[in-house]
């Protein structure tokens, strides 16, 4: 490593860490040299910051609160895994639909009318009696928004970003999957711009149901690759 | 850069904590945090200013602590709030750096497909089924190419099309765009011969990323 290269990252880490750090450092300086006014310390505990963040930039006509509101709402009551469960059931129940699915999964999932962000460019992959596919994102968190939702805190965590890749088969069984040997194992690393969908195969004793009732059989982990779609009741493994 | 987000292939990062039936958010100033980032007009270059966080913070903070401070800082590094103002909770009057997202203009955001793809008649470098060589690149900014799969030998399984480079688009260093192809890396190249002969990992490459193996 150069001189240049060294001193870069020393000064690129020395600001990170005075950004984090700078909450003390402000309220020392005020302690300092600002004794005439009101002891003010920028507070340090997320919720704090996050609310002096939002009024600065509602002051500053950055942002506005209602859209906040819409956005949340959104994210809370809308878009979710209940709309990759949908586009799974129909891919289950029509077959020429299945195909396009799998053939350009962003027009096919916006025939249901979802897209948007994290989702402008989708691809779908089939697990299979033979084939099983599982999602990551090693270096971010990055996950299909418009059909799975935000994703969960375990999805975004050091220990499954890390071990995905390089022990996906007994991570499969801290979810309670135990795959074959004889299975292949497709990882896919979410590194780029495009978004994964895992269409997970349709297990047996649902034939009478309908596309809507079958959709209540599809969890958000088996579009993941972490679990087998299944009986509602019994379906989602811990 | 060779950080610690770059977590493919690491070991020990603990017990996987699996909450059932969890919750979107698990407290109110979660919501508010995501909210600011999904609705400000920042430019390119959040993820970076998450990648330099000191490594320690990094893992210590939740997913939205890390939103909050990469958020700020990016908004600081490019003059849209002070530190200044920030500490004293007033703003300075002026122009605000960025466009104001409406409520009224939310719903059609929400479903907008903003597509990085770009229609543009690049050849190709490689062709689908062509060996290739993930290049030994260590750049001290941001980057999409894992460590875990650089120098090794994989195969192109599909061409994505041309979208813009993000190691440089990120940078504010230009759109750089090219080809994406998703290469797939058998595991035993990736991690030895005690890895499962039947498991692959799939990794979207740049053409800049890779060169004929």
């Amino acid at each position: 490593m150069t001189a240049t290269r060294r001193d870069f990252l020393t000064a690129a880490v020395t600001a990170a860490g005075a950004a984090v750090t700078s909450d003390l450092a402000h309220a020392h300086q005020e302690h300092e040299h600002d004794h005439g006014h009101d002891h003010q310390v920028v507070p340090s505990d997320p919720a704090l910051r996050v609310k002096a963040l939002e009024s600065l930039l509602v002051e500053k006509g950055l942002v506005d609160r209602a859209a906040l509101d819409a956005v949340v709402d959104a994210y809370e009551h809308k878009i979710g895994p209940r709309n990759g469960a949908r586009v799974v059931a129909r891919a289950w129940v029509d077959p020429a639909y299945k195909q396009r699915l799998l053939t350009n999964a962003t027009a096919a999932i916006a025939e249901l009318g979802y897209s948007g962000p994290e989702g402008e460019q989708m691809l779908v992959f089939e697990n299979t009696p033979k084939v099983h596919n599982l999602v990551v994102c090693t270096l971010c968190s990055c996950y299909p928004w418009p059909v799975l939702g935000l994703p969960p805190v375990w999805y975004k965590s050091a220990a499954y970003r890390s071990r995905a890749v390089i022990d996906p088969r007994g991570l499969l069984r801290d979810f309670g999957l135990q795959l074959p040997d004889a299975v292949e194992l497709r990882v896919w690393d979410s590194t780029a711009d495009l978004r994964y969908l895992v269409l997970p195969e349709r297990p047996p004793g649902g034939e009478g149901l309908s596309e809507d009732e079958l959709a209540t059989w599809v969890s958000r982990d088996s579009m993941i690759g972490t679990a087998k779609a299944g009986r509602p009741t019994t379906g989602v493994p811990a | 850069m060779n950080g610690i987000h770059d977590m493919g292939g690491m070991q020990d990062m603990g017990p996987l904590e699996y909450e059932k039936d969890e919750p979107v958010f698990h407290a109110p100033w979660e919501r508010r945090v995501f909210a600011i980032w999904w609705a400000a007009d920042t430019p390119p270059g959040y993820r970076y200013q998450a990648e330099i966080l000191p490594p320690a913070e990094y893992l210590r903070m939740s997913y939205y602590e890390r939103m909050l401070t990469a958020l700020t800082e990016l908004m600081v590094a490019h003059g849209m709030i002070t530190r200044a103002e920030l500490q004293s909770g007033n703003a300075t009057p002026g122009k605000p750096k960025g466009k104001l997202l409406t409520a009224a203009e939310v719903p059609t955001e929400l479903v907008k497909v903003d597509s990085a793809i770009r229609n543009l008649p690049l050849a190709p470098r490689f062709q689908i089924g062509q060996r290739v060589r993930a290049r030994n690149l260590n750049p001290i900014t941001h980057t999409r190419l894992p460590r875990y799969a650089r120098g090794r030998t994989g195969t192109i399984q599909k061409d994505h099309g041309v979208f813009d480079f993000e190691d440089t688009a990120s940078q504010q260093l230009g759109e750089k765009p090219q080809h994406v192809y998703s290469v797939r890396f058998a595991a035993r190249e990736l991690w030895g011969q005690e890895a499962s002969p039947r498991d692959s990992v799939y990794v979207d490459m740049w053409d800049d990323y890779l060169e004929p193996a």
